[in-house]
């Protein structure tokens, strides 16, 4: 069954180079492992309760991000800009116009992996002898956390979300995923997934697999040479974004 | 129409789109020709209606009262203009210095000549057409050396040397920074041009051209030299090596269709005072003078020889000989009688070749691409382009075995592999090649791809070139390089790039969206690898003027990475072939 919100996951990967997370406010952690269904992660297991090590986790600094597609904004009328004086609810429309348009943004988002994808793949090369790791399973070795997000995605081909501010701001001074505005949903229609201004949310991750040669259906290890660990990188392989959306 | 008077030699120059009017008696109007040298097409109202006036080699007729018309040039209205012909001696990488100047010359009547680019100088064939030219062009631009600093090339400089030495009529045009800081090595004469804008003493240029062209037309040409064709004269001592080796060239010069005469110098008498020997080489079309390591009395003929701008083969015996290949000078180094054989063949060669005349940009480029290059490459098959990927051999471990000396190597990071693909880019830059088009090819399919060899010997190659030999470069040094031959709005370019060490791949071929995943992962780190060869005029790819003009018309790394990445990510791209190079060979 193929992903009701292919724009989306396409989007991000394009623009991020990393998949979305569907349902974007799903839990995700570094070392979750799971299977990829119908464009979501579905989580198995992971690397503790398999029993292997988690190696040293790197983090990125935080900034923030925004994108959208197939999305068109409107500003409520007491929202405009300064010749009139802001009123206490401040709004705006979005109006969706195909499935899978979104609207993303996140503040204080940081990249989170894990440094050492070496002892990464030895690991779980040697789970996979001992036959504690599946085929097809996805071992989740990147994520995105943000502080705060406002992820709005159209699962059909036109919907409308309006939000209201709490705030006495102007809407366009502050991204939507500032909890600062205090934003809140106060209409909708069409079928659409959000979640505004949630905090500490990982709406971004990859993914390795244990890579099988197509003819043995056995992993391919390469073996371990004494001047570096090359052929044990090359056990791996990552699933493409048409693994996600088709699957 | 009739024809009632003889024709006019003469051309008019006149603007486009003018518009001849008023009767004009029978004359054979010869074809007129625009400000650029181009056939114009003119308007003209004549006894038998409007009509236009043909292309340049139909000409017709028609009746002319004498009436001038608007926008004629009064400089040029009435002078004739014969053909005249010139050497260019010109750097075969310095494409729009040289469109600019080719361009003047054109306007001013003056035909260029130039020596199609072959990887054997021969000096024989220089000295010949000096004669058979009217004139000598020279462009001399600059050249940074390895230091930094501002220079030229020394054969250029040869090329000027030889017109001088044969009093050819010259014009010379030097980059004004190389004027300046070279006074002493060229003429007064010397016409500096500013090389970022040459444009900007157009008026300077064309009065010198112009002067140049009168003087050409009115007699102040050198007389062309008199000889007989195909007689050639073999100077040798008579000692039994160079007896032997007067042998083989003569029985190459007979296969060839050549007469040639044998003369063996003995002593010094003979040597000053044989006037038939001097009117031999006078007379010849070719001399050859075989030497040896010592002064010797060939040495005298070929001074006689020299002094006259005779065209002659040098060849110099030299048992400890380094290199076969052809010196500044002409001198060819020879150590058995097989490797004279051999060489004096190529040269010889090179000298019965004819050169092309550039007749604007496109000819230009033809001229600097160096011919009989590079294997074949089917652009359908992406994964054969991998036989042109050969990590083993000697010089590309020579050179990568260099650059691993000079980075700091360790445990394999991201910053590691960075710093090797930054050094093989940086040596790659130090080795001053440019940018050319591809060795001509006739298929309809396929492209030539030169070798690294044959891009050192030609000192320049195409993305295609530079790609493959990156990738061999990478893949010596134990890194994970990728080829991506892309198909953009400008049509199809070739990067190079790799992977980090602990970049995770799909099995399957990636998508674009997955390879644009993995760069802003930085996963995949791309380069622009023409960046690392000299590049005048246009950019070739995403790369801008401005960062080419920064790099002294080259990228440094950092930005050739940004150019490859702005290239891949821009709309619209597709990809035409992805190379796992590591991937590749496994299979």
């Amino acid at each position: 069954m193929s992903s009701p919100v292919k724009l989306y996951h396409e989007e991000m990967h394009r623009q991020v180079g990393y998949f979305a997370t569907w349902l974007p406010n799903s839990a995700m952690a570094l070392g979750d492992i799971g299977v990829l269904e119908a464009g979501r992660f579905r989580r198995v297991a992971s690397l503790k309760e398999l029993g292997l090590k988690i190696p040293e986790v790197r983090e990125g600094a935080a900034n923030n991000m925004s994108y959208s597609a197939s999305a068109k904004r409107s500003a409520g009328a007491s929202a405009k800009a300064s010749s009139r004086p802001l009123a206490a609810k401040a709004k705006i429309s979005i109006q969706f116009t195909g499935q899978g348009g979104f609207v993303f943004e996140a503040v204080g988002i940081r990249h989170l992996e894990i440094a050492d994808r070496l002892a990464l793949a030895n690991n779980m090369l040697q789970a996979f002898k001992a036959g504690r790791w599946q085929k097809d399973w996805v071992l989740v070795e990147g994520v995105y956390r943000a502080s705060s997000a406002t992820i709005i995605v159209s699962e059909d081909s036109s919907a409308q979300i309006e939000l209201t501010a709490k705030a006495k701001v102007a809407l366009d001074t502050l991204p939507l995923a500032d909890p600062k505005l205090g934003l809140s949903v106060s209409s909708q229609s069409g079928k659409l997934f959000h979640v505004v201004a949630k905090d500490k949310i990982h709406p971004l991750y990859s993914c390795v697999r244990v890579n099988e040669p197509f003819l043995f259906g056995k992993p391919s290890v390469q073996p371990v040479r004494g001047l570096g660990d090359e052929g044990n990188i090359e056990a791996l392989s990552r699933p493409g974004i048409s693994d996600l959306i088709n699957s | 129409m009739e024809s009632t008077v003889p024709a006019l030699a003469q051309r008019f120059r006149i603007g486009r789109g003018t518009v001849l009017e008023g009767e004009i008696p029978g004359v054979l109007f010869p074809p007129l020709i625009d400000y650029a040298g181009r056939s114009a097409k003119v308007k003209c109202r004549t006894l038998y209606g409007r009509r236009w006036t043909p292309s340049r080699d139909i000409g017709f007729m028609i009746p002319w009262s004498g009436t001038t018309s608007r926008n004629l040039e009064p400089s040029v209205s009435s002078s004739p203009i014969p053909s005249i012909q010139t050497y260019f001696s010109h750097s075969y990488r310095d494409v729009p210095v040289n469109t600019y100047f080719s361009e003047l010359f054109v306007t001013a009547g003056i035909s260029l000549r130039a020596d199609q680019k072959t990887d054997v100088w021969c000096m024989a064939k220089l000295e010949r057409y000096l004669f058979e030219m009217d004139g000598f062009v020279s462009i001399i631009p600059r050249r940074i050396a390895p230091d930094g600093s501002i220079t030229f090339s020394p054969y250029i400089a040869q090329e000027l040397t030889l017109a001088r030495r044969a009093r050819a009529p010259r014009v010379l045009f030097v980059d004004s920074q190389v004027l300046s800081e070279h006074r002493s090595r060229f003429p007064e004469y010397a016409v500096p041009f500013f090389h970022e804008a040459p444009d900007t003493e157009r008026a300077r240029h064309t009065d010198v051209i112009e002067k140049f062209r009168v003087k050409l037309a009115t007699g102040g040409g050198r007389p062309h030299r008199k000889y007989s064709e195909r007689q050639a004269t073999v100077v040798a001592g008579r000692e039994p090596r160079m007896r032997d080796a007067a042998s083989h060239v003569e029985a190459i010069l007979r296969s060839e269709n050549y007469n040639p005469l044998v003369k063996y110098a003995a002593g010094r008498d003979e040597a000053f005072d044989d006037i038939d020997g001097f009117e031999s080489l006078l007379n010849s079309e070719l001399c050859v003078f075989l030497l040896t390591k010592e002064l010797s009395y060939s040495d005298v003929f070929l001074a006689m020889a020299h002094a006259h701008c005779v065209p002659s083969v040098r060849l110099r015996h030299d048992p400890e000989a380094k290199s076969s290949d052809p010196e500044l000078s002409g001198t060819v180094q020879w150590k058995s009688p097989d490797e004279l054989a051999s060489q004096f063949l190529k040269v010889f060669r090179n000298y019965q070749s004819a050169f092309p005349k550039p007749s604007g940009k496109e000819d230009l480029e033809k001229l600097a691409t160096q011919s009989a290059q590079g294997k074949e490459w089917d652009t359908s098959d992406g994964p054969a382009l991998l036989a042109y990927i050969d990590p083993e051999m000697s010089y590309i471990n020579d050179v990568v075995d260099g650059v691993l000396l000079e980075v700091r190597t360790g445990e394999r990071s991201r910053v590691q592999s960075d710093n090797v693909c930054r050094g093989l880019y940086d040596l790659v830059k130090r080795r001053g090649y440019y940018y050319s088009f591809e060795p001509f090819s006739l298929s309809t399919v396929g492209q030539k791809v030169r070798s690294p060899l044959e891009i050192d010997t030609a000192n320049s190659a195409t993305c295609l070139d530079l790609v493959c030999l990156f990738a061999a470069l990478l893949e010596a040094a134990r890194q994970r390089p990728v080829v991506l031959i892309i198909r953009a709005n400008r049509g199809d370019h070739a990067v190079a790039g790799y992977w980090a060490p602990d970049a995770v791949t799909w099995n399957s071929q990636p998508t674009l969206d997955d390879l644009r995943g993995a760069l802003v992962r930085r996963e995949l780190v791309l380069f622009e690898t023409t960046g690392a060869v000299e590049k005048r005029g246009e950019p070739v790819a995403a790369e801008t003027k401005a960062e080419r003009r920064k790099g002294r018309d080259m990228l440094d790394y950092s930005t050739a990475k940004d150019a490859a990445e702005r290239l891949f990510r821009r709309e619209p791209v597709e990809i035409r072939h992805f190379l796992d190079v590591k991937k590749l060979r496994r299979r």
